[in-house]
């Protein structure tokens, strides 16, 4: 603190260094990069990142649109958490002796009147069951659209909301921004947790986060397709089985059936195996203790995307299909799903179609294309996307690749020409760029004049005395010729 | 000898063009054996590279990486093999 010219205190720089590392060390300005911009539908429109410490929601960031809007929410405003949607979201994640906590504290603070807690409780569970809540703003007539932020240890660390005069939020408008907003916040989660597994050991970070929310896989797998259903108002134990995130178990509980029966009523494809009033006691149970289709909370169960993106030159390239069902039969196993771009080796979709990957969530790329001097490649490497080459190299020795012996192929093709006896060969170069380099003057790829000399000397000197009069080469380059100015041409060497 | 079966089904065409035949006048080997290159005519020679274990291993590859991201890059290198059909022959003495 520094002394203010003998009337008071003012802050020090030192003091707001600190301020903005420790915002900073959450880590969730950088996980909402770009997602703000995308929550915002319409002119009037605009969206907050909010982070929640001690009951208070601290605004972090703030998309107002193309069109100013007189809210008093500014980066770095201070607000209670029960008064505002992204407080709320994230209060609704906690157990309501702590909200009543956080509550009558920032009241004291602020000597404001206390909320009404049983309304402030059935906000808070419809939240918690909905994944969402829409609110009025402590704003004269606006209103918010707001879902909680989690972080690896499976605490709500805040929240993300798209905000609004609240005569444009008709029914309409908040079911379509519910799902952008729900999306949002498990994008901005899912990427705190990848942001987190980066520096801690990925398993220990998994069992934390399935312990902390009590919930498997499986249980999610069963719970994605149940439609949130409004419940009557919920005990305490009801809303501390929601709060800890309810497991299949809870609701084979709550049913009175076996957990095999539950998981089977729950998941749509099984449904029909289950009578009807068995189906019925199971969906009522899972929709009074919060098990629902919440899309950031299966995003944190899950913790990653579990996708990745194939980036291919042209799928329709004979050579591709196998390899991309290779991938997808290993990725399928262990529990990844596979995309496909096609790039066309060309820079600018490769970049969109990896901004495309990557704003819905992917794990990493593999990546198929052609070019030896690939700067995507390498960027992608450079900003931490996880990468593997196949079928190709690039300069960069540190990207992971799986390519096919291509040396030992060239010689082999070599040393059968010569066991013909046809070793007066013709070869050439198809692309300069390319890899592998199919030609027997290439000097890095081995399978140099001097293999095919060594296997029959003589026969490589007939070669160079060239073939006979009707000549190879001039045919070869006729066919390359007529292929590049097809309007679909393949990269000459894949 | 072509950089991919594609360009050596061009090399095809193009003897075809001239009046030639593959392999009475020149013999041709492509590279990757690409799907039914064993059902052209004459059925190619080629070199197969292992495009099916090419995208298993760079699955795998990635998703190790991903599991276990301490450990530092890796490539593989696959086996190929000379696939001898009938669009290479021996010289004819002339």
């Amino acid at each position: 603190m520094l002394e203010d010219s003998g009337n008071g205190y003012q802050l020090g720089p030192p003091l707001l260094e600190l301020a903005g590392q420790i915002i900073e060390r959450t880590g969730l300005i950088r996980a909402t990069e770009g997602i703000l911009d995308r929550l915002v539908r319409a002119p009037e429109q605009e969206a907050h990142l909010g982070q929640l410490t001690q009951g208070r929601v601290v605004y972090l960031d703030r998309n107002a649109g193309t069109c100013k809007v007189p809210m008093h929410n500014r980066v770095g405003r201070r607000a209670p958490a029960h008064l505002t949607g992204c407080g709320k979201a994230a209060l609704s994640c906690l157990s309501f002796d702590k909200v009543v906590a956080h509550v009558d504290r920032c009241c004291a603070e602020s000597s404001t009147p206390p909320p009404d807690l049983d309304e402030l409780e059935a906000e808070l569970i419809r939240a918690r069951q909905d994944g969402f809540l829409a609110s009025r703003s402590f704003e004269k007539d606006r209103m918010s659209i707001a879902a909680a932020i989690f972080d690896a240890s499976g605490h709500a660390v805040g929240g993300v909301s798209p905000a609004g005069p609240a005569t444009m939020f008709t029914a309409a408008v908040v079911a379509s921004a519910r799902s952008s907003v729900t999306n949002a916040a498990g994008l901005i989660s899912a990427r705190l947790i990848n942001e987190s597994a980066r520096w801690a050991s990925p398993p220990a970070d998994c069992k934390l986060l399935h312990r902390n929310c009590g919930i498997r896989a499986r249980d999610v797998e069963a719970g994605a397709e149940i439609a949130p259903e409004m419940g009557g108002p919920l005990g305490s134990s009801a809303y501390a089985a929601a709060v800890r995130r309810a497991t299949l178990k809870d609701v084979a509980a709550r049913a009175g059936v076996h957990v095999a029966t539950a998981s089977r009523a729950l998941n749509e494809t099984s449904r029909h195996l289950v009578n009807s009033a068995m189906l019925d006691r199971v969906l009522r149970a899972a929709a009074d203790l919060g098990y629902s289709g919440n899309l950031s909370a299966r995003t944190l169960r899950t913790a990653r995307p579990m996708a990745i993106g194939m980036l291919l030159p042209d799928l329709t390239n004979p050579i591709f299909p196998p390899i991309v069902r290779g991938a997808e039969d290993i990725l399928r196993e262990r529990g990844y799903s596979t995309w496909i771009a096609n790039t066309d080796d060309d820079p600018k979709i490769t970049a969109a179609s990896i901004e495309a990957f990557l704003s819905r969530g992917v794990d990493g790329f593999i990546s198929a294309g052609s070019r030896l001097h690939d700067d995507t490649a390498e960027q992608m490497a450079g900003q931490g996307h996880p990468l593997v080459l196949v079928n190709r190299t690039v300069d960069r020795r540190d990207i992971p690749s799986v390519t096919a012996d291509d040396d030992h192929g060239i010689r082999l093709a070599l040393s059968h020409f010569v066991e013909l006896g046809t070793a007066r060969s013709s070869t050439w170069r198809a692309r300069k760029t390319c890899r592998p380099a199919c030609t027997a003057s290439a000097p890095s790829c081995g399978a140099s004049p001097t293999t095919a000399s060594t296997a029959n000397p003589n026969a490589w000197r007939s070669a160079k005395r060239g073939r006979n009069a009707r000549g190879t080469v001039s045919s070869v380059d006729s066919c390359v010729t007529r292929r590049s100015s097809s309007p679909r041409s393949w990269p000459e060497t894949t | 000898m072509a950089g991919n079966d594609l360009i050596a089904l061009g090399c095809y065409d193009a003897l075809r063009e001239h009046g030639m035949t593959c392999p009475h006048d020149v013999s041709i080997i492509g590279f990757n054996d690409t799907p039914f290159m064993d059902h052209v005519s004459p059925p190619m020679t080629t070199i197969r590279i292992p495009q099916y274990d090419l995208g298993r291993e760079a699955a795998k590859l990635l998703v190790d990486n991903l599991e276990n991201p301490e450990q530092g890059p890796r490539s593989i290198v696959l086996p190929v093999e000379l696939v001898n059909r009938r669009s290479t022959a021996p010289l004819r003495a002339n």
